[in-house]
This record gives C-alpha cells, sequence and structure tokens, in this order.
C-alpha cells in the first residue's frame, strides 16, 4: 500500500501541485484586493447595502447580519464561490485516481502485483485527505500572515476546515458514485451535475426559500457565519464525507473490477448508423441530452424564483428605488444577470462535445476512420456541428424554462419574445468559445484545457464584476463585454456580428490547423 | 504499376527521428511483409501511409500519384492497427455496418460469411469484448471493405490459432482477388507463409528488401550431420556456429557465403546423412536483430 500510494502521488503531484496553487492565490489574492477598493468601514457598509438583492445573493449566498467587516465580505464573496473550483478539483482528482484507473485497466494490473483491495482503497482516501489538508493548510497560513483585524486566527482557521470538508465531501462522494456508474465518464458527468446544479439550487432557494436551501452543501458554507458569528456546528454535516468514503469502500471490497452497482444498459436495438454525424452524435448522445435536460431544470427553477421577488424586496427602501415601479425593473435586472450565469454554464456542454473529438484522438478511432476516407474536415465539423447545436439548444431550453416557469408570475413583462432575443444575443457566445475550442484542437492535441481556464476566466471576472464593480480591463477579454446584457439593455447588433465573426475565424483556423496536424 | 510506393520517408519528433528514408513499394496482388523489433519504426510508417502523420520528407504514393494531389486516396486504404479500440457502446454489428456505409459497401452476405467464419458475436457491446474479438471486429471491416490495399499492423496479436489460420485463408482469398497488403507483423511463420517479399527495418531505416528466396543469401544454412567421426574441427572454422556434437550426431549453423569451403572439408569425414534444413525466417531475423553484428 505505501507503494501504491507513492506510485499514484507521483503520477498526480503535478495536477494536484497546480490545482492547490490555483486555488490558494485565487483565494489569497481577494482580501488584499477587497481591502484596496474598500478600506474603511464607510465604504464596506454602502457596498454592503446594494447588496442586498437578488442577483447577487443567487450568486454568493445570504448577506450576514452585522458589520461588512473585511473578513465578513471576503468569506460573503469568496466562500461559496471558490467551493465550485474546490469542489471540481476533488472530483476530477478522485474521478482519476479510481475510475479512471480501473476503466484503463490499470487497478487490474495493480491488484495482481500482491497490493489489495484495501491498500488501494486507502491510497485513494489518503491521497485526498492529504491534498485537502494542504489546500487548507496553505490557505490556513495565507490568511493568517495578513494580520487583518477581522480575520482573528479562529476565523481563518474555521475557512479552512469549511474548505477541507467541503473538498472532502466531494472527494468522497465522487468515489462513492466511481463504485455505483459504469464507467469514469459517468462518474464526472453526475458528479459535475451535481456541483453545479447544487450551486443553482442554492441560487435559487437562496433568494426564494431560504430554508430550503439547507440541502445544499453550498448553503452550509454560508450558514457557518464566517469571521463573525463562527457557527462551527454547521461543519457537522460535512461528516458526510468520510460516511460516503465507508460506503465506497463497502462496494469497493466486494465489486468486481470493471462492473457497477447500476447497470445502464440501454436500447438493445441495433442501431444502422451511416454517417461521421451520425456516429459523433450516437457517441455524445447521453452527454447532450442530460446537459439539455440540466439546463431546461436550472432555467425552470430560476424561472419558478421570480414570483418570491416582491416579497423579497419587502420594505427595503433602496430596492424599492431600484425596483422601479411594480418591481419589474429589478426584477428585469435580476433575469440580465440570470442569463448570464445560464450562458456560462451552458458553454459547459458543446465544450464537452468538443472534447470528444479528443478522446476519439485518443483512442486511436480518428486513425481508422481516416483510412474509411473520412477527412478531417468532416472529422471536426461534425463535432463543431453538434457542439453548435448543443450550445444553441442550451441556451434556448434554460430560456424557455424560466419562461416557462415564470408565466405565472405577474408583473415581469417579459414576453417570449424577449427570452429568445436573449438566446440569440448569447449565441455569439457559443461561436467564440466552440470557435476557439476547434481552434485549440487543431494547434495541439493537449491545448483543449484553456478553453476550459477561459471559461473559468470568463465565470469569475462576471462574478466578481457584478459584486465590485471590477475594472473593465478584465472584461474586454471577454465576450460579455461586448455582448450587450439583455433583456436589461437591447442587442447589440454590431457585437453580435464581431463576437460570432471571430468564433468563425478561429472555427476556420482550427480546421486548417487540424487538417496539418500529426494525430497523437 | 505499384499500388504503394514510399519514397525515402522520414519522420522526426522533435530532435528523434523514428523513420529515416524509408522506402520500398508494393506492387499489385502482393503480400509484403514488414518486419522489425519494438520501436525499429513499422508503426510509424504506417501511420504516415494512412496519413495519421504527416511524414517530414519524403513522398507517398498510390497508384502511381503522389497522396499530396489525391486528397481521397484513402479509400483505397482499408486499416487494422495492432490494438483495436472500439466505441464501448456500439456493438459489434453496429461498428461493422458503419465501416461497411462508410466504404460504400453493401455486401451483408459477405458480411455474415466473415462474422461466421471469425466466430463473431456481433449482439455484444464492444466494451464487453476481448481484445481478440476487438480484433475480429476491425478485421472482418477490413476484408468487407472494396480498398485493394489492405494494411495490417500486427493483426493476429490477440487471435487464437485457430482464429489465426483464418485470418491467414482471408488474406491469401483477398490476394487472389487482386489486392494488396501490407503486413506488419512479429510473428515470423505467419510472415513466411503469407509474403511474397519482406522489408527488414532496424532503428528507423530499412535493411533489407526482397524476395525471401533472394534473401536466404544473408541466412545460414542449417546442417544435421551423422558420423562416426569426431566433428570438432569443423566447428572450429570461420563462418560456422553454434557447433554441437553428442555421439554421432552433428548440428551446426554455416553463414552461407562459406558453404562451399565447409562441404569441402566435410568430404574429408566418413558421413552416415547430411541433412540441411530448410534457411528460417527467423535466422534471417536473428542475425539483423541480436546486436547486428553480423549484418555486414
Ligand atoms: N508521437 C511520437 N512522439 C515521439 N516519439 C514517437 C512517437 N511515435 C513513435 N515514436 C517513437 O518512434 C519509434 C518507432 O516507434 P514505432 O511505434 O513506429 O515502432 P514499431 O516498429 O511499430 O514497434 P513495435 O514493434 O513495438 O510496434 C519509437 O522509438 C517510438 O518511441
Ligand atoms: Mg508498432
Amino acid at each position: 500500500m505505501r507503494h501504491y500510494f507513492r506510485l499514484s502521488m507521483k503520477d498526480t503531484r503535478f495536477r494536484i501541485f497546480w490545482w492547490i496553487f490555483g486555488i490558494a492565490s485565487l483565494t489569497l489574492m481577494m482580501p488584499p484586493a477587497f481591502h484596496g477598493l474598500y478600506p474603511t468601514q464607510g465604504d464596506r457598509d454602502v457596498l454592503k447595502a446594494t447588496m442586498e438583492n437578488p442577483a447577487v445573493i443567487a450568486m454568493t449566498g445570504p448577506i450576514q447580519e452585522g458589520d461588512y467587516t473585511l473578513g465578513v465580505m471576503f468569506s460573503h464573496e469568496m466562500a461559496v464561490f471558490m467551493a465550485i473550483v474546490i469542489g471540481l478539483f476533488n472530483i476530477m482528482i478522485a474521478n482519476s485516481l479510481s475510475r479512471r484507473k480501473e476503466d484503463d485497466g490499470l487497478l487490474e494490473v495493480v491488484l495482481s502485483k500482491n497490493i489489495t483491495r484495501g491498500g488501494v482503497f486507502s491510497a485513494q482516501v489518503l491521497l485526498g485527505l492529504l491534498m485537502n489538508a494542504i489546500l487548507a493548510l496553505v490557505l490556513f497560513a495565507g490568511l493568517q500572515s495578513f494580520g487583518y483585524e477581522s480575520m482573528e486566527t479562529a476565523d481563518n482557521f474555521l475557512y479552512a476546515a469549511q474548505t477541507f470538508g467541503f473538498g472532502l465531501f466531494f472527494y468522497g462522494l465522487t468515489l462513492l458514485i466511481a463504485q455505483l456508474l459504469p464507467s469514469a465518464d459517468w462518474a464526472f458527468g453526475i458528479m459535475l451535475a451535481v456541483l453545479l446544479l447544487g450551486y443553482a439550487y442554492r441560487a435559487a432557494t437562496d433568494v426564494a426559500a431560504p430554508d430550503l436551501s439547507v440541502i445544499s452543501p453550498y448553503n452550509w458554507i454560508s450558514r457557518l457565519s464566517l469571521y463573525s458569528e463562527n457557527e462551527v456546528v454547521w461543519l457537522v454535516p460535512f461528516f458526510l464525507g468520510p460516511v460516503f468514503l465507508i460506503a465506497a469502500w463497502l462496494l469497493f471490497r466486494n465489486r468486481d473490477l470493471g462492473d457497477s452497482v447500476i447497470r445502464l444498459q440501454v436500447n438493445r436495438r441495433i442501431r444502422n448508423i451511416g454517417s461521421h454525424l451520425r456516429l459523433a452524435f450516437t457517441l455524445s448522445r447521453t452527454l447532450i441530452i442530460s446537459w439539455l435536460a440540466g439546463l431546461l431544470l436550472l432555467g425552470a427553477s430560476y424561472g419558478s424564483v421570480l414570483g418570491d421577488l416582491e416579497s423579497f424586496i419587502g420594505d427595503n427602501e433602496m430596492l424599492r428605488q431600484m425596483a422601479g415601479e411594480g418591481g419589474s425593473g429589478l426584477t428585469v435586472q435580476f433575469v440580465g444577470t440570470l442569463m448570464v450565469i445560464v450562458t456560462i454554464i451552458g458553454l459547459v456542454p458543446p465544450l464537452m462535445v468538443m472534447g470528444k473529438l479528443l478522446k476519439e484522438e485518443r483512442r486511436s478511432h480518428l486513425e481508422i476512420l481516416g483510412t474509411l476516407n473520412i477527412s478531417r474536415l468532416r472529422m471536426m465539423g461534425d463535432y463543431m456541428i453538434l457542439a453548435l447545436a448543443t450550445g444553441a439548444l442550451s441556451l434556448f431550453l434554460a430560456n424557455a424554462g424560466m419562461y416557462a416557469a415564470s408565466l405565472g408570475v405577474e408583473g415581469i413583462g417579459l414576453t417570449f419574445r424577449d427570452y429568445t432575443v436573449s438566446t440569440l444575443n448569447y449565441i455569439p457566445a457559443v461561436m467564440l468559445f466552440t470557435g476557439l475550442s476547434a481552434f485549440l484542437i487543431g494547434l495541439h492535441h493537449r491545448l483543449h484545457v484553456i478553453v476550459w481556464l477561459y471559461l473559468f476566466y470568463n465565470f469569475l471576472v462576471c462574478y466578481l464584476g457584478q459584486l465590485l464593480g471590477l475594472d473593465d480591463i478584465y472584461r474586454i477579454l471577454t465576450p460579455f463585454y461586448y455582448l450587450n446584457e439583455t433583456p436589461n439593455e437591447a442587442v447589440n447588433l454590431t457585437a453580435c456580428l464581431a463576437v460570432g465573426g471571430v468564433g468563425l475565424l478561429l472555427m476556420a483556423l482550427g480546421h486548417l490547423l487540424f487538417r496539418k496536424r500529426d494525430l497523437s | 504499376m505499384s499500388v504503394l510506393e514510399l519514397k525515402g520517408i522520414t519522420k522526426r519528433f522533435g530532435k528523434f527521428t523514428a523513420v529515416e528514408e524509408v522506402s520500398f513499394e508494393i506492387r499489385e496482388g502482393e503480400v509484403f511483409g514488414f518486419i522489425g523489433p519494438n520501436g525499429a519504426g513499422k508503426s510509424t510508417t504506417i501511420r504516415a501511409i494512412i496519413g495519421a502523420i504527416s511524414p517530414t520528407s519524403g513522398e507517398v504514393r498510390i497508384h502511381g500519384k503522389p497522396v499530396a494531389v489525391q486528397p481521397d486516396y484513402r479509400k483505397y486504404i482499408a486499416y487494422v492497427p495492432g490494438d483495436v479500440q472500439l466505441w464501448p457502446n456500439l456493438t459489434g454489428g453496429e461498428v461493422i455496418r458503419f465501416f461497411m456505409k462508410m466504404s460504400g459497401n453493401a455486401d451483408t452476405e459477405k458480411m455474415e460469411a466473415l462474422i461466421r467464419e471469425f466466430r463473431l458475436d456481433p449482439k455484444k457491446k464492444c466494451k464487453t469484448y476481448s481484445k481478440g474479438n476487438r480484433q475480429k471486429v476491425a478485421l472482418i471491416s477490413a476484408f468487407l471493405s472494396d480498398a485493394d490495399l489492405l494494411i495490417f499492423d500486427e493483426p493476429t496479436t490477440g487471435l487464437d490459432p485457430l482464429m489465426e489460420r483464418t485470418f491467414h485463408r482471408q488474406v491469401l482469398a483477398a490476394k487472389s482477388e487482386g489486392k494488396s497488403i501490407l503486413l506488419s507483423s512479429h510473428i515470423l511463420s505467419e510472415v513466411e507463409k503469407l509474403a511474397d517479399r519482406i522489408a527488414i527495418i532496424r532503428e528507423g531505416k530499412i535493411i533489407e528488401t526482397g524476395r525471401f528466396s533472394e534473401l536466404k543469401h544473408i541466412t545460414r544454412v542449417h546442417y544435421r550431420v551423422r558420423t562416426p567421426d569426431d566433428l570438432a574441427e569443423v566447428g572450429r572454422m570461420k563462418g560456422v556456429h553454434e557447433f554441437r556434437q553428442e555421439g554421432p550426431e552433428a548440428e551446426f549453423l554455416v553463414d552461407a557465403d562459406r558453404v562451399k569451403g565447409v562441404l569441402g572439408v566435410l568430404r574429408g569425414y566418413e558421413l552416415d546423412s547430411l541433412e540441411t534444413l530448410p534457411p528460417k525466417l527467423e535466422d534471417i531475423f536473428m542475425r539483423y536483430y541480436d546486436t547486428g553484428s553480423g549484418a555486414s
């Protein structure tokens, strides 16, 4: 087990290092930045007043009672957000150490080498504990080093502890899901859905029904009241993490390798796959359909909270002003923010579809398809068609869901046409991201990660931009700087054409490069 | 006219030269064996032919024309890699049908015959197939295609001996239809049995090409002798290798160019019998693989 632990460690340490480095620098950048932007309590109180609106709460979680100190501000704006990244980190590492290794047949080899299942599993668990502990330690040390008045040792410790707890929760859940589902792709897909839908669910319920929000782990972070009351008791639910680990072990112990608790045997009928596009669709069908369903659901859940805004606004004088007559101004603004979030989430499935092309390459399928006289143009083109269609449908379904679920709400004043226009407004973003993806794939088979980082950058900038009124310098690199925020603002046609045009250009470049490139 | 011609193919990965100045041609209706040790550059050469990678320099010609001027040249090619990875969630039958559709072939009768002959269950998902069964899916697809150049990169590694024979039969059947076959293999008896000509590649360079009979000159002749005499003298001669004598029976190898001298000396002994064992591809192979010392 020692040897296997060391081997796994060597295999993943660079990835773990970069994740920890990224998360820690992103987190630790913030307190000094906030301190620079809002140095006095007075500044922060003004900020707090502007933040008490549903759009912000949907993104960050509820604002704590009491003074908006530097510490409170930091935890309010960063803790829930960073949890997404920490969750993703844990899902990816856990999946790659467990189900991915199993799918690749490596576990089989290892288990034949006098290493027991217990050894393999404890190595997986130990690595999860270790990486989360290191991350928590780095964060704790970093936060301590600032020495800000409102960020005491106990506060910082609790912040680090919830990071650890949240990370381990997702690490454990991933290991458990890895036993339940038949492949690494499935495990990853489901866990990603849990991570994102958990966030989306919290966003909706925090605004509309705060009590229901407690089901989402993100909400436990909010309830810890970091840097003020320090309600340590909300660390308790995170002990589900170890429970998941135990459950995973019980399943793993007795399971055949390559088998799973849930067997997904869909369609037994013989399909007649007559074209490469059909093949590409067959390969990505599950992914596409489940994401589309997820986005429809997401849109609907957002739509259903719109009716509760009125009660939310309540007696708040400033919100009343912002809301204007009948509260529609505020609602429309809120819808505008939601559309950006929905668009960013809706960009995930097209990128995953493009990722399938790389997967086909990695499995040497493109080589064989090449000898069937399918041109590289067709290979990439078909995945691009699928990606674009998936992206457009994602946005459309999310918007349609939002519209349908808010039909009963009075005084919103948004028609189906407004939602459709909004869908069209953001389709150039789909083109841009698909184009960038194609360009990177054409350049080299290992560069695709950049488009994911870019998507994350977009999210970060939109998020912080919304909260802090971040300088436009940062947004200038994202399509959301150019595209108007519908339905708040009218569509800027020039911007749409420009962003879409850049997307088309990147697609063309991607094709040219991909045609000439050596397959891996 | 040659079906496939390689002209000075070189492929570098960064500074490392995987394949250097590889040239050979394959004629119509011919089985061409391609052998060489691990990492010699066989797969790299084949991947350059099918266009998965582009050669750093050199030219691939199909039917006399450079592939650069016929973008759809791959319609002439069917390819089976050594480690076939199939789409895990499609059944074998679905994959075969897809391959047929793509190469515009609708001969379902032949498909069913091949599936029977290779004893494949086409209804199972590919992820449940054993390695050999995955290989069969790819082989069946290749034999079904209308391509006139079949390229096999170590195709029999996962097949059992029975299926290996089926494969050999199909190769010969394809050959009799006038198709050409490029067969890269580590199984020398297979190449020996099937190939009309062979090329040996080592460290990225072709070191021998030709008919098997032409390559005999570079091999060693294997003698088995019964004699009451002690042949130790012969064992010490230049060009004699692996000499062994136990009682009346002696066995040794003689370099092809020294046979005359050795036979002259043997005439001086009392011989009950003298057997010449046929040269094997393996002998050629070993001579080159071993250390490279005997390749002069
Ligand atoms: N994409 C690549 N990048 C770098 N080096 C490579 C690449 N592909 C192949 N090589 C190197 O080129 C050399 C030739 O490899 P190749 O796969 O052609 O050998 P081979 O003759 O097929 O061997 P085997 O009998 O083991 O299949 C090897 O040393 C290999 O490491
Ligand atoms: Mg090879």
